[in-house]
């Protein structure tokens, strides 16, 4: 893979990024993105690059072990991370610290292939590319994304009523 | 008049959609209020999931305990003893230390890796291995004996005998997934580093074995320089596309095919790289700082370990 360096600079960041919404946890997710371009090194040529990198990391993704677990365990520690943060950091810390929590757990709760289909499009993705990493047809992408953006945003909203409840409770 | 298709809607957001297509959806969108309707709804979820998933940007680093970034490095950890066990094996110690200490000639006081390991690892232990582990020896000491074995090892011999529960559970899954995936022939490069990283105190120093990398990496090293064996390589990284040095010597921590892995040879520091040969050039992948920001493609050329 001659161009290296182009592919490195177009999509480290973007992948990385694509990574750290999907595990939760940046450090993991430049050790992926680190081993998807070694393995792009090793090619001699790649025909679509994005989705061939994208594919890559995903199935890395995929062929961890016990990620659940992990994932799991990690929301935990994120948890009991933001309780702390409630006690030391500034609001504005806070609240974006409950907000990604929100958001993670929001996350959590889709299916894996609508999740994907998401954080692929919100890295710009076009649809032939996110069904050819999924296995799926391009009519289906768009059903995908529907279905997966409402209810991301379903679960997100009721993730801050409960949160907001629970503040209320504790007020009283 | 169609039934407003919620896919079709959001293909079209997302200007995904032949031109003919689009034209006819903009078409019913502007003439149909159901298909309105829709669309506005359409518009309002493909916003807020965009601002919900930019939300999870903000992930804090380091919240996984450090142990858990051994599992990624493939290397094995510890199981937690119940206290019992723990407090047995600490008067062993102290009265196998007392013992041996009372006794014995004097030995060299730097201590191999692999001994630190097992001392953590194995509630039978031996008062010889106490008697090379001063049981006041603080944990940074420790560390920077075994600077040069890669990470995991680092994580194990920082780690306090009674670790809190999370930093134990990912040891535990790390031991798993190390058990499970480490090759032999890296396990076995990884056993000459040991001996190698506890320098003239080991008993039993790895001799120059020939190098357990294969293929490509072989080359890649012969090649460059003299090669060194693989318990002393380093390597300068280069920018690749200016030649400029990336500013820090690299040793190897491991292999793993025609891929070397990377760490700095002098410790702490964020950088990490993996590196691969290609076309009689090794090049690869180095992160230059803990926010990733600075990663940077480059060359790798074998030269002499920096002294410890």
């Amino acid at each position: 893979m001659s161009d290296i360096e182009r592919l490195f600079t177009t999509y480290h960041a973007a992948l990385v990024r694509y990574l750290t919404r999907r595990l939760g946890d940046r450090d993991w997710a430049e050790e992926i993105a680190q081993e998807t371009f070694v393995r792009a090194l090793r090619q001699e040529q790649l025909v679509n690059e994005r989705s061939w990198l994208f594919a890559v990391a995903s199935n890395l993704v995929r062929d961890e072990a016990r990620k659940d677990i992990r994932r799991r365990k990690h929301l935990a520690l994120l948890a009991s991370e933001m309780q702390d943060a409630h006690v030391e950091g500034p609001d504005t810390a806070m609240e974006r610290a409950l907000d990604a929590g929100d958001a993670r757990r929001a996350l959590d709760a889709l299916a894996e292939r609508d999740r994907q289909a998401l954080l692929l499009r919100e890295e710009g993705l076009d649809y032939p590319e996110i069904a050819e990493i999924l296995g799926i047809a391009v009519g289906s992408v768009g059903t995908t994304l529907s279905r997966a953006r409402r209810r991301l945003a379903e679960m997100y909203e009721a993730q801050v009523a409960q949160r907001a409840q629970r503040g209320h409770h504790a007020a009283s | 008049m169609p039934r407003p298709d919620e896919g079709l809607i959001h293909a079209w957001l997302d200007g995904q959609l032949p031109t003919e297509e689009a034209e006819r959806i903009e078409q019913l969108v502007a003439t149909d209020a159901e298909w309105a309707a829709a669309a506005a709804e359409a518009r309002g979820l493909v916003a807020a999931s965009s601002r919900i998933v930019a939300a999870l940007d903000h992930v804090p680093r380091g919240v996984l305990p450090q142990g858990a970034l051994a599992q990624r490095t493939g290397r094995p950890a510890v199981r937690r003893l119940p206290w019992w066990t723990r407090m047995a094996a600490a008067v062993v110690l102290v009265v196998g230390a007392t013992t041996v200490v009372l006794q014995r000639v004097p030995e060299p006081t730097t201590t191999p890796a692999p001994q630190v390991k097992q001392e953590l690892a194995v509630p039978k232990v031996e008062p010889v291995v106490v008697a090379r582990v001063p049981a006041a020896a603080p944990a940074r000491t420790v560390q920077a004996e075994v600077s040069g074995a890669p990470r995991a090892d680092r994580a194990l011999a920082e780690s306090p005998a009674i670790a809190p529960a999370p930093r134990e559970e990912a040891l535990n899954r790390a031991a798993d997934v190390a058990r499970r995936d480490v090759p032999r022939a890296e396990a076995q490069h990884m056993e000459a580093q040991r001996g190698v990283a506890g320098g003239s105190a080991a008993k039993t120093v790895a001799s120059p074995a020939p190098p357990q990398v294969v293929g490509g990496v072989a080359r890649a090293v012969s090649a460059s320089a003299a090669a060194p064996s693989p318990a002393s390589a380093c390597y300068k990284l280069l920018d690749s596309r200016t030649s400029v040095e990336a500013g820090v010597i690299m040793r190897l921590a491991r292999t793993d095919g025609d891929t070397l892995r990377l760490e700095p040879a002098r410790l702490p520091s964020p950088m990490r790289a993996w590196v691969v040969l290609r076309d009689g050039v090794s090049r690869g992948v180095l992160t230059t700082d803990a926010d990733g920001r600075g990663a940077l493609v480059v060359t790798a050329t074998s030269v002499a370990c920096p002294a410890p």
